[in-house]
Protein backbone atom coordinates (compact mmCIF):
# COMPACT_ATOMS: atom_id res chain seq x y z
CA UNK A 1 0.00 0.00 0.00
CA UNK A 2 2.86 2.29 0.91
CA UNK A 3 4.38 1.50 -2.51
CA UNK A 4 1.18 2.54 -4.26
CA UNK A 5 1.00 5.87 -2.42
CA UNK A 6 4.51 6.81 -3.42
CA UNK A 7 3.73 5.83 -6.99
CA UNK A 8 0.58 7.95 -7.06
CA UNK A 9 2.56 10.93 -5.76
CA UNK A 10 5.38 10.35 -8.22
CA UNK A 11 3.04 9.97 -11.20
CA UNK A 12 1.11 13.09 -10.20
CA UNK A 13 4.34 15.07 -10.07
CA UNK A 14 5.33 13.63 -13.42
CA UNK A 15 2.01 14.61 -15.01
CA UNK A 16 2.25 18.13 -13.61
CA UNK A 17 5.77 18.56 -14.97
CA UNK A 18 4.70 17.07 -18.32
CA UNK A 19 1.85 19.60 -18.58
CA UNK A 20 4.27 22.39 -17.74
CA UNK A 21 6.54 21.42 -20.62
CA UNK A 22 3.80 20.53 -23.10
CA UNK A 23 3.65 22.85 -26.11
CA UNK A 24 1.67 26.01 -25.53
CA UNK A 25 -1.41 26.92 -27.55
CA UNK A 26 -0.90 28.99 -30.66
CA UNK A 27 -1.21 32.69 -29.77
CA UNK A 28 -4.25 34.15 -31.55
CA UNK A 29 -5.09 37.70 -32.61
CA UNK A 30 -5.90 39.76 -29.53
CA UNK A 31 -3.65 37.70 -27.26
CA UNK A 32 -0.19 38.49 -25.94
CA UNK A 33 2.84 36.89 -27.59
CA UNK A 34 5.32 35.12 -25.30
CA UNK A 35 8.56 37.08 -25.03
CA UNK A 36 10.44 34.60 -27.22
CA UNK A 37 14.17 34.17 -26.84
CA UNK A 38 15.87 33.84 -30.22
CA UNK A 39 19.39 33.38 -31.56
CA UNK A 40 21.01 36.68 -32.55
CA UNK A 41 21.87 36.73 -36.28
CA UNK A 42 25.60 36.39 -36.99
CA UNK A 43 25.29 38.68 -39.98
CA UNK A 44 25.93 42.33 -39.13
CA UNK A 45 23.47 43.68 -41.71
CA UNK A 46 20.70 41.46 -40.32
CA UNK A 47 21.52 42.56 -36.77
CA UNK A 48 21.46 46.19 -37.89
CA UNK A 49 18.06 45.68 -39.51
CA UNK A 50 16.65 44.35 -36.22
CA UNK A 51 18.54 46.98 -34.18
CA UNK A 52 20.52 44.40 -32.21
CA UNK A 53 24.05 44.36 -30.87
CA UNK A 54 26.25 41.29 -31.33
CA UNK A 55 25.50 38.53 -28.84
CA UNK A 56 24.18 35.05 -28.33
CA UNK A 57 20.47 35.68 -28.10
CA UNK A 58 17.81 38.35 -27.85
CA UNK A 59 14.19 38.61 -26.78
CA UNK A 60 11.24 40.03 -28.68
CA UNK A 61 11.09 42.76 -26.05
CA UNK A 62 14.58 43.88 -27.14
CA UNK A 63 13.22 44.87 -30.56
CA UNK A 64 12.17 48.48 -30.90
CA UNK A 65 10.09 48.23 -34.09
CA UNK A 66 6.37 48.94 -33.68
CA UNK A 67 5.25 46.03 -35.86
CA UNK A 68 6.90 42.61 -36.24
CA UNK A 69 6.02 40.19 -39.01
CA UNK A 70 7.30 36.71 -38.15
CA UNK A 71 7.20 33.75 -40.52
CA UNK A 72 7.45 30.34 -38.89
CA UNK A 73 8.94 28.21 -41.68
CA UNK A 74 11.15 25.24 -42.49
CA UNK A 75 13.64 24.75 -45.29
CA UNK A 76 12.03 21.32 -45.76
CA UNK A 77 8.48 22.63 -46.15
CA UNK A 78 7.25 22.68 -49.75
CA UNK A 79 4.57 25.25 -48.98
CA UNK A 80 7.20 27.60 -47.49
CA UNK A 81 9.39 27.10 -50.55
CA UNK A 82 6.51 28.00 -52.85
CA UNK A 83 5.58 30.97 -50.71
CA UNK A 84 9.13 32.36 -50.49
CA UNK A 85 8.93 34.64 -53.58
CA UNK A 86 5.68 36.12 -52.28
CA UNK A 87 7.21 36.83 -48.87
CA UNK A 88 10.13 38.47 -50.68
CA UNK A 89 7.61 40.60 -52.58
CA UNK A 90 6.07 41.65 -49.30
CA UNK A 91 9.49 42.56 -47.88
CA UNK A 92 10.25 44.56 -51.02
CA UNK A 93 6.94 46.45 -50.72
CA UNK A 94 7.66 47.34 -47.10
CA UNK A 95 11.21 48.42 -47.95
CA UNK A 96 10.02 50.71 -50.73
CA UNK A 97 7.42 52.43 -48.53
CA UNK A 98 9.51 54.62 -46.22
CA UNK A 99 6.78 54.97 -43.58
CA UNK A 100 6.08 51.24 -43.48
CA UNK A 101 9.81 50.49 -43.57
CA UNK A 102 10.28 52.50 -40.41
CA UNK A 103 7.45 50.77 -38.54
CA UNK A 104 7.80 47.14 -39.68
CA UNK A 105 10.50 44.51 -39.21
CA UNK A 106 10.22 41.10 -40.86
CA UNK A 107 12.04 37.92 -39.91
CA UNK A 108 11.67 34.16 -40.17
CA UNK A 109 12.14 31.39 -37.63
CA UNK A 110 13.29 28.09 -39.16
CA UNK A 111 11.78 25.34 -37.01
CA UNK A 112 13.80 22.15 -36.69
CA UNK A 113 16.37 23.79 -39.00
CA UNK A 114 20.08 24.13 -38.28
CA UNK A 115 21.79 27.42 -39.09
CA UNK A 116 23.22 25.70 -42.21
CA UNK A 117 19.71 24.71 -43.34
CA UNK A 118 18.39 28.21 -42.72
CA UNK A 119 21.24 29.62 -44.84
CA UNK A 120 20.42 27.18 -47.65
CA UNK A 121 16.87 28.54 -47.68
CA UNK A 122 18.12 32.14 -47.49
CA UNK A 123 20.47 31.68 -50.47
CA UNK A 124 18.08 29.58 -52.53
CA UNK A 125 15.39 32.27 -52.50
CA UNK A 126 17.67 35.33 -52.14
CA UNK A 127 15.87 36.33 -48.94
CA UNK A 128 16.99 39.72 -47.62
CA UNK A 129 15.34 39.70 -44.18
CA UNK A 130 16.82 37.74 -41.24
CA UNK A 131 16.14 34.02 -40.81
CA UNK A 132 16.76 32.57 -37.38
CA UNK A 133 17.25 28.84 -36.72
CA UNK A 134 15.22 27.00 -34.07
CA UNK A 135 16.99 23.61 -34.26
CA UNK A 136 15.56 22.07 -31.10
CA UNK A 137 12.03 23.51 -31.56
CA UNK A 138 12.29 25.53 -28.35
CA UNK A 139 10.57 28.50 -30.03
CA UNK A 140 8.15 26.33 -32.01
CA UNK A 141 6.89 24.76 -28.76
CA UNK A 142 6.09 28.20 -27.36
CA UNK A 143 3.95 29.21 -30.32
CA UNK A 144 1.72 26.14 -30.36
CA UNK A 145 3.83 23.95 -32.70
CA UNK A 146 2.06 25.56 -35.65
CA UNK A 147 2.25 24.08 -39.13
CA UNK A 148 4.50 25.86 -41.59
CA UNK A 149 4.35 28.44 -42.93
CA UNK A 150 2.59 30.39 -40.18
CA UNK A 151 2.59 34.17 -40.03
CA UNK A 152 2.38 36.17 -36.85
CA UNK A 153 2.04 39.94 -36.88
CA UNK A 154 2.74 41.59 -33.54
CA UNK A 155 2.22 45.13 -32.39
CA UNK A 156 4.18 46.70 -29.59
CA UNK A 157 1.95 47.88 -26.75
CA UNK A 158 2.73 50.93 -24.61
CA UNK A 159 4.17 48.70 -21.86
CA UNK A 160 6.55 47.01 -24.33
CA UNK A 161 4.63 43.72 -24.55
CA UNK A 162 3.72 42.31 -27.93
CA UNK A 163 0.09 41.87 -28.91
CA UNK A 164 -0.80 39.45 -31.69
CA UNK A 165 -2.80 41.21 -34.42
CA UNK A 166 -2.58 38.41 -37.02
CA UNK A 167 -1.94 34.67 -36.63
CA UNK A 168 -2.62 32.36 -39.57
CA UNK A 169 -1.17 29.17 -41.05
CA UNK A 170 -0.60 29.10 -44.79
CA UNK A 171 0.17 31.91 -47.20
CA UNK A 172 -1.08 35.45 -46.68
CA UNK A 173 -2.26 35.97 -50.26
CA UNK A 174 -1.38 39.14 -52.16
CA UNK A 175 1.56 41.02 -50.68
CA UNK A 176 0.01 44.49 -51.15
CA UNK A 177 -3.29 43.43 -49.56
CA UNK A 178 -1.39 41.88 -46.65
CA UNK A 179 0.53 45.10 -46.03
CA UNK A 180 -2.68 47.09 -46.09
CA UNK A 181 -4.33 44.63 -43.71
CA UNK A 182 -1.41 44.88 -41.29
CA UNK A 183 -1.45 48.68 -41.30
CA UNK A 184 -5.21 48.69 -40.69
CA UNK A 185 -4.98 46.18 -37.85
CA UNK A 186 -2.04 48.01 -36.29
CA UNK A 187 -4.08 51.21 -36.45
CA UNK A 188 -7.05 49.56 -34.77
CA UNK A 189 -4.84 48.04 -32.09
CA UNK A 190 -3.36 51.48 -31.45
CA UNK A 191 -6.89 52.93 -31.22
CA UNK A 192 -7.90 50.29 -28.71
CA UNK A 193 -5.01 51.20 -26.44
CA UNK A 194 -4.65 54.96 -26.46
CA UNK B 1 0.58 -5.82 -5.53
CA UNK B 2 4.28 -6.41 -5.16
CA UNK B 3 6.78 -3.59 -5.24
CA UNK B 4 8.24 -5.10 -8.37
CA UNK B 5 5.04 -4.95 -10.40
CA UNK B 6 4.30 -1.48 -9.00
CA UNK B 7 7.56 -0.22 -10.41
CA UNK B 8 6.79 -1.88 -13.72
CA UNK B 9 3.47 -0.03 -13.80
CA UNK B 10 5.31 3.18 -12.95
CA UNK B 11 7.79 2.62 -15.75
CA UNK B 12 4.93 2.10 -18.21
CA UNK B 13 3.21 5.32 -17.13
CA UNK B 14 6.50 7.22 -17.35
CA UNK B 15 7.00 5.98 -20.88
CA UNK B 16 3.51 7.04 -21.94
CA UNK B 17 4.01 10.51 -20.47
CA UNK B 18 7.39 10.94 -22.12
CA UNK B 19 6.17 9.70 -25.52
CA UNK B 20 3.26 12.08 -25.36
CA UNK B 21 5.67 15.00 -25.16
CA UNK B 22 4.79 16.25 -28.62
CA UNK B 23 6.23 16.40 -32.12
CA UNK B 24 9.97 16.44 -32.67
CA UNK B 25 9.83 18.22 -36.02
CA UNK B 26 7.84 20.88 -37.82
CA UNK B 27 5.15 19.91 -40.29
CA UNK B 28 4.27 21.71 -43.49
CA UNK B 29 0.78 23.12 -43.93
CA UNK B 30 1.04 21.42 -47.34
CA UNK B 31 0.26 18.05 -45.76
CA UNK B 32 -2.46 19.35 -43.47
CA UNK B 33 -4.75 16.45 -42.49
CA UNK B 34 -3.14 14.25 -45.15
CA UNK B 35 -0.36 12.55 -43.24
CA UNK B 36 -0.87 9.51 -41.08
CA UNK B 37 0.37 10.05 -37.53
CA UNK B 38 2.53 7.05 -36.74
CA UNK B 39 3.66 8.29 -33.34
CA UNK B 40 7.10 7.71 -31.89
CA UNK B 41 8.78 4.51 -33.15
CA UNK B 42 11.73 2.46 -31.96
CA UNK B 43 14.69 4.50 -33.27
CA UNK B 44 16.31 1.61 -35.20
CA UNK B 45 14.80 -1.84 -35.79
CA UNK B 46 17.08 -3.70 -38.19
CA UNK B 47 20.64 -5.00 -38.54
CA UNK B 48 22.96 -3.51 -41.14
CA UNK B 49 24.19 -5.94 -43.78
CA UNK B 50 26.86 -3.56 -45.13
CA UNK B 51 29.55 -1.27 -43.73
CA UNK B 52 31.68 1.62 -44.93
CA UNK B 53 34.25 0.27 -47.39
CA UNK B 54 31.95 -2.47 -48.74
CA UNK B 55 30.76 -2.60 -52.32
CA UNK B 56 27.16 -1.32 -52.37
CA UNK B 57 24.67 -4.10 -53.18
CA UNK B 58 23.40 -3.70 -56.75
CA UNK B 59 19.73 -3.27 -57.46
CA UNK B 60 17.30 -2.52 -60.24
CA UNK B 61 14.04 -0.86 -59.22
CA UNK B 62 11.09 0.76 -61.00
CA UNK B 63 10.81 4.53 -60.64
CA UNK B 64 7.78 6.81 -60.68
CA UNK B 65 9.18 8.28 -63.91
CA UNK B 66 8.42 4.93 -65.57
CA UNK B 67 11.97 3.66 -66.19
CA UNK B 68 13.91 1.13 -64.14
CA UNK B 69 16.96 2.48 -62.36
CA UNK B 70 20.03 0.26 -61.95
CA UNK B 71 22.64 1.30 -59.42
CA UNK B 72 25.33 -0.07 -61.76
CA UNK B 73 24.58 2.57 -64.37
CA UNK B 74 26.35 5.19 -62.23
CA UNK B 75 29.56 3.15 -61.86
CA UNK B 76 32.49 5.24 -63.06
CA UNK B 77 30.11 8.16 -63.74
CA UNK B 78 28.57 9.63 -60.59
CA UNK B 79 28.63 9.46 -56.84
CA UNK B 80 25.29 8.22 -55.55
CA UNK B 81 23.33 9.16 -52.45
CA UNK B 82 20.58 6.72 -51.53
CA UNK B 83 17.91 8.08 -49.23
CA UNK B 84 15.70 5.39 -47.75
CA UNK B 85 12.67 6.85 -46.01
CA UNK B 86 10.25 4.69 -43.99
CA UNK B 87 6.90 5.30 -45.67
CA UNK B 88 4.89 7.69 -47.80
CA UNK B 89 2.36 9.96 -46.09
CA UNK B 90 4.11 9.95 -42.72
CA UNK B 91 5.21 13.11 -40.89
CA UNK B 92 9.02 13.21 -40.93
CA UNK B 93 9.33 11.61 -44.39
CA UNK B 94 6.95 14.15 -45.91
CA UNK B 95 9.42 16.78 -44.69
CA UNK B 96 12.72 15.24 -45.79
CA UNK B 97 12.68 14.97 -49.59
CA UNK B 98 11.16 18.43 -50.16
CA UNK B 99 14.31 19.77 -48.47
CA UNK B 100 16.54 17.84 -50.88
CA UNK B 101 14.37 19.19 -53.67
CA UNK B 102 15.83 22.71 -53.30
CA UNK B 103 19.49 21.63 -53.06
CA UNK B 104 19.96 19.97 -56.44
CA UNK B 105 22.96 22.28 -56.88
CA UNK B 106 24.69 20.88 -53.79
CA UNK B 107 24.45 17.35 -55.21
CA UNK B 108 25.59 18.47 -58.68
CA UNK B 109 28.51 20.43 -57.24
CA UNK B 110 29.70 17.15 -55.74
CA UNK B 111 29.08 15.14 -58.91
CA UNK B 112 26.39 13.16 -57.15
CA UNK B 113 22.95 11.88 -57.98
CA UNK B 114 20.26 11.28 -55.38
CA UNK B 115 18.00 8.23 -55.40
CA UNK B 116 14.99 8.17 -53.09
CA UNK B 117 13.68 4.73 -52.12
CA UNK B 118 10.72 3.54 -50.07
CA UNK B 119 8.91 0.20 -49.81
CA UNK B 120 5.66 1.80 -51.02
CA UNK B 121 4.15 0.92 -54.39
CA UNK B 122 4.48 3.23 -57.40
CA UNK B 123 0.96 4.73 -57.40
CA UNK B 124 1.36 5.73 -53.74
CA UNK B 125 4.78 7.24 -54.37
CA UNK B 126 3.44 9.06 -57.41
CA UNK B 127 0.57 10.66 -55.46
CA UNK B 128 2.75 11.50 -52.47
CA UNK B 129 5.55 13.16 -54.43
CA UNK B 130 2.99 15.08 -56.50
CA UNK B 131 1.77 16.54 -53.22
CA UNK B 132 5.33 17.76 -52.67
CA UNK B 133 5.12 19.57 -56.00
CA UNK B 134 7.29 17.00 -57.81
CA UNK B 135 10.92 16.09 -57.16
CA UNK B 136 13.99 16.44 -59.39
CA UNK B 137 15.53 13.11 -58.37
CA UNK B 138 14.38 9.56 -59.19
CA UNK B 139 12.01 8.01 -56.66
CA UNK B 140 12.19 4.22 -56.63
CA UNK B 141 9.75 1.64 -55.36
CA UNK B 142 11.12 -1.28 -53.34
CA UNK B 143 7.61 -2.69 -53.03
CA UNK B 144 8.04 -6.10 -54.65
CA UNK B 145 9.59 -8.42 -53.72
CA UNK B 146 8.76 -6.44 -50.66
CA UNK B 147 11.69 -4.48 -49.27
CA UNK B 148 14.26 -6.65 -51.02
CA UNK B 149 16.73 -3.81 -51.60
CA UNK B 150 16.24 -2.42 -48.10
CA UNK B 151 16.86 -5.92 -46.73
CA UNK B 152 20.05 -6.29 -48.79
CA UNK B 153 21.43 -3.14 -47.13
CA UNK B 154 20.07 -4.23 -43.76
CA UNK B 155 17.58 -1.41 -43.28
CA UNK B 156 14.26 -3.29 -43.47
CA UNK B 157 12.46 -3.08 -40.14
CA UNK B 158 10.50 -5.91 -38.57
CA UNK B 159 7.16 -4.33 -39.52
CA UNK B 160 8.04 -4.10 -43.25
CA UNK B 161 8.89 -0.40 -43.53
CA UNK B 162 12.47 0.73 -43.98
CA UNK B 163 14.75 2.73 -41.76
CA UNK B 164 15.42 6.40 -42.40
CA UNK B 165 18.89 5.78 -43.83
CA UNK B 166 21.45 7.51 -46.03
CA UNK B 167 24.18 5.79 -48.02
CA UNK B 168 26.89 7.68 -49.90
CA UNK B 169 28.41 5.53 -52.64
CA UNK B 170 31.43 6.67 -54.65
CA UNK B 171 32.03 6.27 -58.38
CA UNK B 172 33.70 2.91 -57.78
CA UNK B 173 30.51 1.66 -56.14
CA UNK B 174 32.01 1.64 -52.65
CA UNK B 175 29.99 2.77 -49.61
CA UNK B 176 31.85 5.76 -48.17
CA UNK B 177 29.33 6.90 -45.56
CA UNK B 178 26.16 5.55 -44.03
CA UNK B 179 23.71 6.82 -41.48
CA UNK B 180 20.89 4.65 -40.19
CA UNK B 181 19.19 7.54 -38.51
CA UNK B 182 16.74 7.57 -35.62
CA UNK B 183 13.55 6.99 -37.61
CA UNK B 184 11.78 9.75 -35.66
CA UNK B 185 14.26 12.45 -36.64
CA UNK B 186 15.35 14.06 -39.88
CA UNK B 187 19.07 13.77 -40.68
CA UNK B 188 20.97 17.06 -40.75
CA UNK B 189 21.69 18.29 -44.28
CA UNK B 190 25.09 19.78 -43.47
CA UNK B 191 26.47 16.41 -42.36
CA UNK B 192 25.47 14.82 -45.66
CA UNK B 193 26.92 17.65 -47.75
CA UNK B 194 30.23 17.48 -45.83
CA UNK B 195 30.43 13.74 -46.53
CA UNK B 196 29.86 14.40 -50.23
CA UNK B 197 32.57 17.05 -50.24
CA UNK B 198 35.01 14.52 -48.76
CA UNK B 199 34.69 12.42 -51.94
CA UNK B 200 36.47 15.12 -53.93
CA UNK B 201 39.67 14.80 -51.94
Amino acid sequence: MKGWCSIVVFVSLLLVSACATTAADCPQAGQAMPDLQLATPEDEVQRGYLGLAAGQSFRLSDLKAEILVIEIFSMYCPYCQREAPNVNRFHELVTRDSKAAERIRIFGIGVSNSSYEVKVFQNQYAIKFPLIPDPDLAVHDQVGSVRTPHFFVLKRAADGTRQVIYSESGGFGRADAFLQLILEKAGQAAGAKP
Amino acid sequence: MSMNSSWRALAAVTLVVLLGAGPVHGLSEQFKDKVYQIGELKPVDSRLQVKVGDKAPDFSLPSIGGERVDLARYRGQKNVVISFVPAAWTPVCSDQWPGYNIVKGLFEANDAVLLGITVDNLPTLFAWTREMGGLWFPVLSDFWPHGQVAASYGVLRSDGISERALFVIDKQGIIRYLDVHDINQRPDLETLVKELEKLKR
